[in-house]
């Protein structure tokens, strides 16, 4: 028999980040998911801090990618070469 | 074997050892970059430390375990080597107590300022208002112990796993400090935002 599991609104946004970072178990995600189906209050929450999470990943790489150095990759390069280095056998 | 045949040999592993260290590095570097960025605020301390965690990676590199999260492992190395630097420079980390967190919502505060609109995306607004400088304000201002975990999750997308992988402590610890520091952080935002009169105090 299937019992249908109704998750309140404190419950719901206390599972938010999880839920949001796929931190829960798929019983309840689903769960969470069922709540916020019938749920205008909680999924304008849940919404919000999706398009938070989304907005400053994407701000941070903006400003992350105006500064980036070109010659990063081959600085280090050379710099290994130079530099001592233990096998794992040493 | 003669002297030169052996030094052939010790530079041709060395070779081989940076080659391997490279393939695996150079498609993080990006990130390193970006995290290191996050963490120095400034262009030359973030590729000297950068620089510094690849070659002290790759001292290390013999003690990787190959087929392992490389990408985790390197964080950890370059985080150990920014927070030993910071120690060395007499910062010590602000920490504070879980508990010290209050309950608090950016999502109820843009609703009680009116900036929560159906016409728009309010977070991306609040962003919009913010410069670079500004987001780094915010993160610097969170206690280290949150403002770690949360650099981790918000520049690099690392999973609880992963971050719990490289902090070496137990994914909980990583679940409830992410998310104080998740609202901390937000607190930060509306805080510099209100400085910018996007929003009345």
């Amino acid at each position: 028999m299937m019992f249908l599991i109704l998750f309140s609104c404190r419950q719901t946004m206390r599972r938010m980040n999880d839920y949001l970072d796929r931190e829960l178990s798929a019983r309840e995600m689903r769960w969470v998911k069922s709540h916020l189906t019938i749920c205008h209050a909680c999924t304008a929450k849940f919404h919000f801090e999706a398009e938070f999470i989304a907005a400053l990943r994407a701000k941070l790489d903006r400003a992350a990618s105006l500064e980036e150095s070109p010659e990063l990759a081959a600085r280090i390069g050379s710099a290994l070469r130079q530099s001592p280095h233990k096998d794992a056998n040493d | 074997m003669s002297d030169n045949t052996a030094s052939d040999v010790t530079c041709q592993s060395s070779e081989r050892a940076a080659h391997e260290f490279e393939t695996l590095l150079n498609p993080l570097l990006k990130a390193a970059w970006k995290m290191a960025l996050s963490l120095t605020h400034h262009r030359e301390d973030a590729e000297d430390l950068v620089q510094n965690a690849a070659l002290r990676a790759f001292a290390a590199f013999g003690r990787f375990e190959r087929g392992t999260n490389f990408k985790a492992w390197f964080f950890r190395v370059l985080l150990n080597l920014f927070l030993h630097q910071r120690r060395d420079a007499g910062r010590t980390p602000q920490t504070t107590a879980l508990d010290d967190v209050p309950e608090w919502s950016l999502y109820a505060q843009m609703r009680q300022a009116g900036l929560h609109r159906r016409d728009y995306d309010p977070a991306a607004l609040l962003l919009s208002k913010l410069d670079g400088e500004d987001m780094h304000r915010a993160f610097e201002r969170l206690p280290a112990e949150f403002r770690i975990v949360s650099l981790l999750y918000f520049v690099e997308e690392f999973s609880y796993q992963e971050i719990a992988d490289i902090l070496d402590c137990p994914i909980g610890t990583v679940r409830s400090r992410l998310h104080r520091g998740r609202k901390l952080l937000q607190q930060e935002l509306w805080q510099l935002a209100q400085e910018h009169g996007i929003a009345a105090k």
